[in-house]
């Protein structure tokens, strides 16, 4: 056996789902030291859920599914926190975006990017990931392989073990630190291979359904920061934005201001944290939802849509039976009360986002 | 420093997955067997530790809960 089989190490971009954990346990089993990293976008489902802390939510359900990956495999897991960067891809991804907000290639190049320098930081010697050839349709096709592997600069050092028998042979199998014939060949998206490969190789614990822990894959989500884009600048966009995206109802007011309504009292809460970049919407009397309204360079958006805005809150809260409703508005610099007649449901779904 | 002269994490008000990242981070900086202290208010904070401290080979001293708030105490692992 050649002498680098003792000294090999791997680093394995791991989210904790099937695939992933399976590329892993096949890597160890041949004996490769391996670390797991685990890249936080900021858009995770998951970690979002976490953010909100509904009181009902089960702990278990939100556990970072990488960390337990690694757990159960006695790896050590790197979370690194790229969202700020990540930020960049987002504005301007040079390979597109998918079918929603889903700018997959580049999100590769970019990760891959990070997982190559974090393998030159803990002296690895190749990058491993449990990607499957056909999975995916922006990402996990021949042709966006090849870029990928040549954008990300790992070229051959880069294995993706649930499919190396369909791709042409790494650096790793090449000098023999990987055994091909023991790496898999699967293609497509019918999961029975992996789920027949988990119970050989024991790996009992993971997350179901599989993948959709994205927000920008999700179309709903996408719908919300398209119609953002409407009144920025893609290069405007920031992070408290895209985040805000994630919460509440979300409505398009008359004379085009934007509203968020909370859902529920943790969200309201979470609103509660950007009240100071927002008009905050509260009825005075009646328990119900906290709401924003977006600010347009500092000011206050017109009249008519402050008072639609109020009416819609209205509706969300104790006091949607009442003729007249108190709201409370206060902006920075700027505090007044409206009274208004709760919004119908045929006037807030004229105004939803959907 | 906590009250039983451990140094101390308070990451209460960090977001998911901030927690783990900050405590891989100081344990980093830490001597083999030396003891941290770290308080969290994050919602699966003991899942991940435990799992975080298993893949690691860190130890988990100890884990409370009192409210909603998560106190242990992690042992770096000796070589």
């Amino acid at each position: 056996m050649p002498q680098e089989v003792s000294r090999a190490k791997a680093v394995a971009m791991l989210s904790g789902g099937l695939d992933s954990s399976l590329a892993l346990a096949l890597v160890l089993r041949q004996g490769i030291e391996v670390i797991g990293v685990n890249f936080s976008t900021g858009f995770c489902m998951t970690d979002h859920q976490r953010m909100i802390g509904r009181k009902d939510a089960r702990p278990e359900k939100l556990r970072n599914e990488a960390l337990r990956a690694g757990a159960d495999l006695q790896v050590p897991v790197e979370i690194i926190d790229i969202s700020t960067e990540y930020m960049e891809v987002l504005r301007r991804p040079r390979f597109g975006f998918g079918k929603n907000l889903n700018p997959c290639v580049d999100c590769r190049i970019f990760m891959l990017q990070k997982a190559r320098e974090f393998m030159a930081e803990v002296g690895a010697d190749f990058v491993f990931t449990g990607e499957v050839l056909g999975q995916r349709p922006k990402s996990q096709h021949r042709r966006a392989m090849r870029i990928i592997d040549a954008e990300c600069g790992l070229g051959d050092r880069l294995v993706r073990p649930l499919s190396a028998k369909l791709l042409a042979p790494t650096w790793p199998e090449k000098v023999g630190i990987l055994d091909r014939d023991q790496l898999k060949g699967f293609h497509g998206r019918d999961r029975n291979p992996q789920i027949e490969l988990a119970e050989q190789l024991g790996v009992v614990d993971y997350p179901q359904p599989a993948g959709g822990c994205c927000y920008l894959t999700d179309a709903n989500y996408a719908r919300r920061v398209f119609d953002l884009l409407r009144d920025h600048d893609r290069t405007e966009v920031e992070q408290e934005d895209l985040l805000l995206c994630k919460v509440g109802r979300h409505f398009r007011l008359p004379r085009g201001g934007r509203l968020i309504v909370g859902r529920f009292e943790e969200e309201n809460l979470f609103l509660d944290r950007f009240r100071s970049r927002h008009a905050r919407l509260v009825a005075t009397a009646h328990k119900g939802a906290t709401a924003l309204v977006s600010l347009r360079d500092g000011e206050l958006p017109e009249a008519e849509d402050l008072e639609v805005a109020a009416s819609v809150l209205a509706r969300y809260g104790k006091g949607r039976g009442e003729a007249r409703v108190v709201v409370e508005l206060s902006a920075p610099d700027h505090e007044t009360e409206i009274a208004v007649q709760p919004a119908t449901p045929e006037a807030c779904e004229a105004w939803i986002l959907r | 420093m906590s009250r039983a002269g451990n140094p101390s994490l308070d990451t209460r008000g960090e977001l998911c997955p901030q927690p783990i990242i900050e405590l891989a981070r100081r344990v980093r900086t830490m001597a083999e067997g030396a003891v941290l202290e770290v308080v969290s208010d994050d919602l699966a904070f003991p899942l991940d530790l435990r799992a975080w401290c298993a893949g690691t080979g860190n130890e988990v001293l100890d884990l409370r809960t009192e409210g909603r708030i998560h106190r242990a105490f992690v042992r770096r692992r000796k070589r």
